[in-house]
């Protein structure tokens, strides 16, 4: 019988000891990317304007959807994809509401340049990050874990350099960022 | 020492539940895991696991023996529970992680799998930047792990060991199915110098930890024992030659570099120190090791059996 209690106690032990070793809670940073690809019409006019809808929520796995916390963003990236030879520039907006958007960020180059991603941490001499928008980009990441409905309003306007534009050319900003999520014992 | 009393059902439900509770905890932290390491890049996922295939390599391969006495014939059969500790140090609960390319600094100090908080950093000449890494899912000085062991033999001296664990699937991608297994040979080198008055002979085990597609584990360990034994205490050492691997396999949702991410990681011991005692009680046996290597690791439990 005394060996039945040691037993059972040397296997309570482990158990304790295997279980409540474990963080109740941990936060782990997920990754938040946000971005849009604008297509540039083809034709004589070498203009383009274009706009997106971003939720959030929707970039993130669905589990961690209503465990978002702070959040926080560490990157912007311009690129583009598509044959052309000539320039290009513009601004990338940004807003809470599809008629508030303020400028994110200028970008002006070749269009080469831009074949490789352009970027905030690369000091990238194509881009310049404008302080109105990264103040809403900011506030918006920080809304995020009061309003896990949260959505952001992307806009490019800019030119290219030579006409005819080809068909088939894209610019694309990508933002970067983290939340983090609270992963607990009663999430996953 | 006499045969042991059987086990009564009741118990052996009690002992398959305690272990399937105690593996259900550690792949409970496998869905904090899988949701933390997700979200890294292979370079950072290798610094923030590192200390978890140096600790659960170095328990894995403990435990083995309990002395180094093996009839040259005659029925061997023992039943044990084997309890593993290794101990975390400081220097596991942190490393230097590699922040995103062109940030500055580019690296930074943050939580292990075994630290606390995750350290958030802002770049130096850009502020609104900012990056953070994940907490840690542990919090412990210790990485325990248990097993249940069975020992065979004897057949010109040489015995057989097995340990084996198996915990099913539970739910849709919560628990996946995981076994823990291992096996080994150990054979008397006492038999051939019977002049000599300790008792003496080596043993060769491998291991394997499968838990999903995310985790799997090897090890091997070899080496020679010592033991002695006097009345009811039998003293036992041993030096080991070890090596384990710890192979992650996951899918990156890191937005620079996504994609499916394979790992593998060594462990930090490759050679071992082993001293412990065992105490026989009549039907039973208790023991205890420790181990010094690389990683400093405790071992114990009880035995049923001759």
């Amino acid at each position: 019988m005394k060996i039945k209690l040691v037993l059972a106690a040397l296997l309570i032990m482990l158990l304790n000891t295997g279980s409540s070793c474990i963080n109740d809670s941990i936060l782990v940073a997920v990754n938040l990317p946000i971005s849009a690809t604008w297509s540039i019409n083809g034709g004589n006019n070498p203009n383009f304007s274009e706009s997106t809808q971003v939720t959030l929520a929707d970039q993130i796995d669905e589990s961690y959807r209503d465990k978002v916390e702070k959040a926080r963003y560490y990157d912007i990236r311009v690129s583009v994809a598509g044959a052309y030879s000539g320039n290009v520039s513009g601004t990338a907006n940004i807003g809470l509401s599809p008629t508030t958007s303020v400028p994110l960020l200028t970008f002006n180059g070749s269009w080469d340049d831009f074949k490789t991603p352009q970027s905030l941490l690369g000091s990238s001499p194509h881009i310049t990050a404008q302080p109105a928008g990264v103040a809403v980009l900011v506030s918006a990441l920080s809304s995020f874990g009061n309003n896990p409905a949260m959505v952001v309003y992307l806009s490019a306007n800019g030119s290219v350099s030579q006409t005819p534009v080809p068909d088939g050319l894209t610019v694309t900003v990508e933002i970067f960022a983290q939340v983090d999520a609270q992963v607990g014992s009663g999430g996953q | 020492m006499s045969r042991s009393n059987q086990v009564v059902p009741g118990g052996m439900l009690f002992l398959f539940g305690t272990f399937l509770l105690l593996s259900t905890a550690t792949a409970q932290s496998q869905g904090k895991l899988e949701n933390a390491l997700e979200q890294f890049s292979g370079p950072a996922a290798q610094g923030y696991m590192q200390p978890v295939a140096d600790l659960f390599g170095a328990n894995m391969n403990s435990g083995f023996y309990h002395s180094a006495q093996i009839s040259r014939w005659g029925l061997h059969l023992s039943f044990d529970i084997v309890g593993m500790i290794a101990v975390v140090s400081e220097e596991q609960k942190s490393f230097e992680a590699p922040a995103p390319a062109g940030f500055s600094p580019a690296t930074f100090k943050t939580a292990t799998i075994f630290g606390s908080t995750g350290t958030e950093i802002s770049h130096a000449t850009i502020p609104s930047l900012k990056y953070r890494g994940s907490d840690g899912v542990f919090n412990t000085s210790d990485f325990p792990l248990a097993v249940p062991q069975l020992t065979i033999g004897n057949i010109w001296g040489t015995q057989f060991i097995a340990r084996y664990v198996f915990i099913p699937k539970i739910g849709e991608e919560v628990i996946p199915e995981s076994n823990l297994w291992g096996i080994g040979v150990r054979h008397s080198v006492s038999q051939y110098l019977p002049d000599i008055p300790v008792d003496l002979a080596v043993g060769v085990y491998y291991q394997s930890y499968k838990s999903g597609d995310l985790i799997n584990f090897t090890g091997l360990s070899y080496g020679a024992q010592v033991s002695k034994s006097i009345s009811i205490v039998t003293f036992y050492g041993g030096l080991s030659a070890e090596q384990s691997t710890l192979k992650l396999h996951y899918t990156s949702t890191d937005p620079v570099v996504p994609g499916v991410v394979d790992i593998s990681l060594d462990g930090a011991n490759t050679f071992r120190f082993t001293g412990g005692l065992s105490l026989s009680l009549g039907f039973a046996k208790i023991f205890a090791d420790a181990n010094f290597g690389s990683v400093v690791c405790f071992s114990g439990g009880i035995g049923f059996g001759n």
